[in-house]
């Protein structure tokens, strides 16, 4: 008798876990066998993923440093990725810039500076919504800075930025 | 013993799991929360070639001939100097004789004796030529031989030599 129980239990437990199988399907829509009738079923995607959250995405990668030779006149690449995954009407711009294309030296009391010309890729726009691109920016200094400083450690700060603005 | 190789390979997995944890840094990035960043451009002190960036440069005349009975101001050896040095260094430049005797190419036992002078009136004593991190400068060594010198000596060829040193100071 007690296993005959346990078995009746057990199918039981069984059909109980299949019913939520039969998932509800949203706007059910049925085919009577009429001719001309509508028999079609639309599918399509959302713009933000499962979290909910906005599915377009950028990244810009960029050096935290670049360091310059003491005497180099040569323009020296300061190298940055783009990638992108934007809205089919958009495309990304990353500009690069100076306040004043001006290195400082690190010590306090050295009043000297280097400046510099900034060229290269400093204002690009992705060519599609979907980007995976390398650009480089450069930075030069000519002979007569370099001759006319004190050696030592000169720096200035380079800012990037990004911004997601409408396809030409 | 198998619980001491229990715990032993218990250690091992969290050793592992946590070494990823070491990872060294990436570049910095910029996306949607992040808009905007910094990047440092900065020199360094050597060279492309990983040479001293710092550099200086003394010229001075292989050899410098004078008039027979030339008194100071009339026997003069001319030099100059360029740097460009580390902020704060300077280099000095140092002109001096071992004997301050020239010797008679013939016969050694014969002698002019000098000083070396600042001036082309032989009223000051040489002194060193000093310049700043970045400076060029030129500088006359007047070779005093006084005429009580000339005119004991045999006429003749004489001859000394004249060592000149550099020093980066700072």
């Amino acid at each position: 008798m007690k296993k005959v129980l346990s078995i009746v239990l057990a199918v039981a437990m069984l059909f109980t876990m299949s019913v939520m199988a039969f998932a509800e399907i949203k706007n059910p829509k049925t085919i009577n066998g009429t001719a001309g009738e509508d028999n079609t079923a639309i599918v399509k995607t959302s713009t933000v993923d499962k979290d909910g959250k906005d599915a377009t995405w950028y990244k810009v990668t960029f050096p935290a440093e670049t360091v310059i030779a003491w005497g180099d006149t040569a323009p020296n690449a300061v190298e940055y990725k783009v990638e992108s995954q934007l809205a089919y009407d958009k495309v990304l711009n990353v500009t690069v810039t100076t306040e004043d294309s001006t290195m400082s030296a690190s010590e306090a009391a050295n009043t000297a500076t280097l400046a510099y010309v900034l060229g290269g890729n400093v204002d690009v726009k992705t060519a599609t919504a979907v980007a995976n691109e390398s650009y480089a920016a450069s930075v030069t200094v000519a002979e007569a800075q370099w001759a006319a400083a004190p050696v030592g450690e000169y720096s200035d700060t380079l800012t990037f930025t990004a911004t997601v603005v409408n396809a030409d | 013993m198998k619980k001491v190789i229990s715990i032993a390979v218990a250690l091992l997995m969290v050793v592992l799991a946590v070494v990823p944890a070491f990872a060294a840094e990436g570049d910095p990035t910029l996306d949607a929360k992040t808009t905007s960043g910094e990047s440092t451009i900065l020199t360094k002190e050597t060279t492309a070639d990983g040479e001293d960036g710092a550099t200086f440069t003394v010229t001075y005349p292989a050899s410098t001939e004078f008039d027979w009975n030339a008194l100071v101001g009339k026997a003069n050896v001319d030099y100059s100097a360029t740097t460009h040095l580390k902020f704060g260094h300077t280099l000095t430049v140092n002109v001096a004789s071992d004997t301050n005797k020239m010797v008679l190419a013939d016969d050694a036992q014969y002698a002019l004796e000098y000083t070396l002078k600042d001036d082309a009136a032989g009223t000051t004593a040489l002194q060193d030529l000093v310049l700043g991190a970045v400076a060029e400068g030129a500088k006359t060594v007047y070779v005093d031989i006084p005429q009580a010198q000339w005119d004991a000596a045999p006429v003749g060829t004489y001859s000394d030599i004249l060592t000149f040193t550099a020093t980066v100071n700072g």
